[in-house]
């Protein structure tokens, strides 16, 4: 099961216009919902189904393909190591990009998530996956990731308490999204 | 000195309840140790030899009377009676137990304090000229810079979970008291030609186990720009420095490796794409903060004579000369207040003695405390016409020990007998120390000097600048201690150069004893032992000390 922000599901994930992103908001409106994983990752070795909608590759893999043009996964995802900035000719076809966290302590994903939202402007869904923790899901809201895919998922309440223990912040350019979670 | 607005309040008290329900959290298993570790470590909670060890943070060491009254309650209240200032300008409490830490932070919050980010590899507190504000040295007070850089590092959402820990210091004196030489980012406030105020920009340098002197980044930063640029070193930094290995994932690794050019290359890169849109902050919010650190208020009247008392009492003369310092107001004097006496470990105060100093910060010097990388305090807006009744009045709690700057005003890290990665006992080589030269007339004769003493290749102990470092390290399970020389912090930074090697525990005081003789027979005149050292370099030393070791 997913945690995601309601209203940045695939199918309507560019329902909100990009200046929400330029005015550094993180695109939502609403609350957190569970829902099933409908993508499918599918590791460097694994052949593609011919129907990529729903389909992750590596980023290695995504940039390997686009340079041989051939037909594009509209998923990604990124590992700690990789590059945020390759993929910005490529951000207006996708729809899923996946931070991968290997280990929770690695805040590598956390300057990518910055980076897709406001050096990229990526609008897509933004998917936090891997090792991550409860008490790390609000900066990671505020650094512009929208959904989680968590080795140990939290339950949903613990996550709206623990999201919602900051009224203010100090770093205004990097607003939790629109109070979302106080309505979850 | 800044109040907190109603945001900084709520915030602080956000943090405490949240670290009330982590513990309980963790006490109900649903944290598991190592991530429960790391959440405590971001509020300076951290498991040591025998116990936990909190380590509050004093921001940029400013303290009013009424938190350090309250540092003293807690002391007494859930501690074993004293704290220990450390070489970051924090207090530490070595005894706390677990249940009671969430009251402890209740009680810090109730004066407008936190422990947050003092651990953990992440933005730890900014440190500053502990004299800032009161000094006729200063370009410009650096401590509302110190204030807006607290803030916008606390809970940053991208910088949580750094390769490794990340030390900020400040300096806004043209003589540089913070040793911004030796901090992942150096910041020195500087005029350029136009009389603009900016800052020039050192990165990569620290001490620890590869010790490295900063290299400049960039000459002059608007100060309009300072977060956006602090935001992409960090950036590049969060991104590229090393996370395989736990001893090279520093700054200075990244920098050192990358060489200055092209790490300042990808700096200035990420920052052209980035200054206007991250951490930016408005001239009202600067300003805003300046207000809240007026001048001490002009005295009238006086002259900017010596005390009269100091011709009667000459116990009360030396202390004049040895622990207080000119104030830009020749009415005043900067006060220095030792935590080096000889009767306890370096750094280490009392509850007593803690509620004494907030007692006399309040009469004579606005409420106002600094607490210095040096371990000691200061009291930063002292009348000369107060200072006799001062004086009598800290010489009456062991606190009038006439030593700053002297031998026995060395910096020492816990070491074996509170650290759990200590190799070696630190504080009994203070004592060792102290005991060999106890003689106050032979440290003055010495002038000024200093002896760091660090426990382990961690370097807490600052032993690569001082004049004499001293690093333990272990042999077949004994301790042994490695002697550096010519080591300095100041505005020409340099690290100590090795001696020789290590020396067993017993013999430190007398190869320290040889080196002060060697210093006496070469010095001309009355040079510090720095000057000595550059001019005849290391191999007189070397001669003495292995030759009576022989």
């Amino acid at each position: 099961m997913l945690l995601q922000l309601k209203n940045t599901s695939e199918t309507d994930h560019r329902a909100v216009p990009d200046s929400a992103v330029e005015s550094g908001s993180i695109p939502n409106s609403g609350h957190f919902i569970e829902r099933e994983n409908n993508w499918t990752f599918y590791p460097d070795d694994a052949a593609l189904p011919e129907d990529h909608a729903f389909t992750i590759v590596s980023a290695t893999r995504f940039l390997e393909r686009a340079h041989n043009n051939e037909t594009l996964p509209t998923g990604v995802c990124l590992r700690p190591a990789d590059s945020t900035t390759a993929l910005s000719d490529y951000q207006q076809q996708l729809k899923l990009i996946c931070i991968e966290f290997p280990v929770y302590t690695d805040g590598r994903g956390y300057t990518h998530a910055r980076l897709l939202r406001k050096r990229l402007g990526y609008s897509g869904e933004l998917r936090a996956v891997g090792d991550i923790r409860a008490d790390q899901m609000l900066f990671m809201l505020r650094s512009g990731i929208d959904s989680f895919d968590c080795i140990n998922q939290p339950d949903i309440a613990l996550l709206k308490q623990l999201t919602a223990r900051f009224e203010h912040n100090y770093q205004p350019s990097y607003p939790l999204p629109d109070r979302a979670i106080h309505s979850m | 000195m800044y109040q907190y607005t109603e945001q900084d309040k709520a915030f602080v008290q956000a943090r405490v309840d949240e670290f009330a329900d982590q513990v309980a959290r963790y006490n109900e298993g649903m944290l598991d140790e190592d991530e429960f570790k790391q959440l405590r470590l971001r509020n300076g909670l951290y498991y040591q030899r025998h116990a936990y060890m909190l380590r509050v943070a004093i921001p940029y060491g400013v303290l009013s009377s009424k938190q350090l009254h309250q540092l003293a309650h807690i002391a007494s209240t859930y501690d074993k009676d004293y704290g220990h200032f450390t070489t970051r300008q924090n207090i530490q409490y070595n005894w706390p137990d677990l249940q009671d830490v969430p009251k402890i932070l209740q009680s810090l919050a109730d004066v407008e304090m936190h422990a947050i980010q003092t651990s953990g590899n992440c933005i730890r507190n900014t440190t500053t000229d502990p004299l800032a504000g009161a000094t006729a040295d200063e370009i410009e007070d650096p401590r509302p810079w110190c204030e807006l850089i607290r803030q916008w590092s606390t809970l940053h959402p991208e910088f949580n979970w750094l390769p490794r820990k990340f030390k900020i210091a400040v300096t806004g004196s043209r003589n540089d008291r913070a040793a911004v030489q030796v901090h992942d980012i150096g910041l020195r406030l500087i005029k350029n030609k136009d009389n603009e105020t900016g800052f020039e920009v050192l990165v990569g340098g620290g001490l620890g186990r590869t010790p490295h002197i900063g290299s400049v980044i960039r000459d002059f930063l608007p100060s309009a720009d300072l977060l956006t640029y602090l935001n992409a070193i960090l950036r590049v930094y969060n991104q590229a420095g090393r996370r395989d290995n736990l001893y090279k994932a520093r700054i200075k690794i990244l920098v050192s490796a990358m060489g200055i050019d092209a790490f300042r290359t990808a700096v200035e890169t990420e920052w052209a794409s980035s200054k206007n849109e991250d951490d930016t902050f408005s001239e009202e919010t600067i300003n805003a903060l300046k207000a809240q650190f007026p001048l001490a208020p002009k005295l009238n009247g006086a002259t900017d004579q010596p005390p009269a008392e100091i011709f009667s009492h000459p116990l009360f003369n030396q202390w004049y000369k040895s622990n207080t310092r000119e104030h830009l107001d020749t009415n005043r004097r900067i006060v220095f207040i030792s935590l080096k006496s000889p009767f306890a470990p370096a750094g280490d105060i009392t509850s007593e003695q803690m509620h004494t100093v907030a007692d006399l910060a309040e009469e004579f010097s606005l409420s106002e405390i600094r607490s210095t990388h040096e371990q000691n305090l200061v009291l930063p807006h002292v009348p000369v016409s107060e200072l006799f009744r001062l004086w009598k009045a800290l010489n009456g709690k062991r606190l009038a020990t006439a030593n700053i700057g002297k031998l026995s005003d060395m910096i020492v890290c816990p070491g074996l007998d509170f650290c759990s990665l200590a190799n070696a006992g630190t504080i009994s080589i203070y004592d060792q120390i102290n005991a060999r030269f106890d003689n106050l007339d032979f440290q003055y004769e010495l002038g000024d000097i200093s002896i760091k003493i660090s426990g382990c290749m961690n370097a807490c102990g600052h032993h690569h600048v001082g004049d004499i470092g001293i690093l333990g390290v272990e042999k077949s399970g004994e301790e042994w201690y490695q002697l550096t020389l010519g080591g300095h912090a100041g505005n020409k930074a340099a690290l100590g150069k090795r001696l020789g090697k290590a020396i067993p525990k017993v013999a430190v005081a007398d190869a320290i004893e040889s080196i002060l003789n060697t210093f006496i027979r070469e010095r001309i005149e009355n040079e510090t032992f720095n000057a000595t050292f550059e001019r005849v370099g290391i191999a007189p030393f070397k001669e003495t000390v292995y030759a009576t070791a022989a």
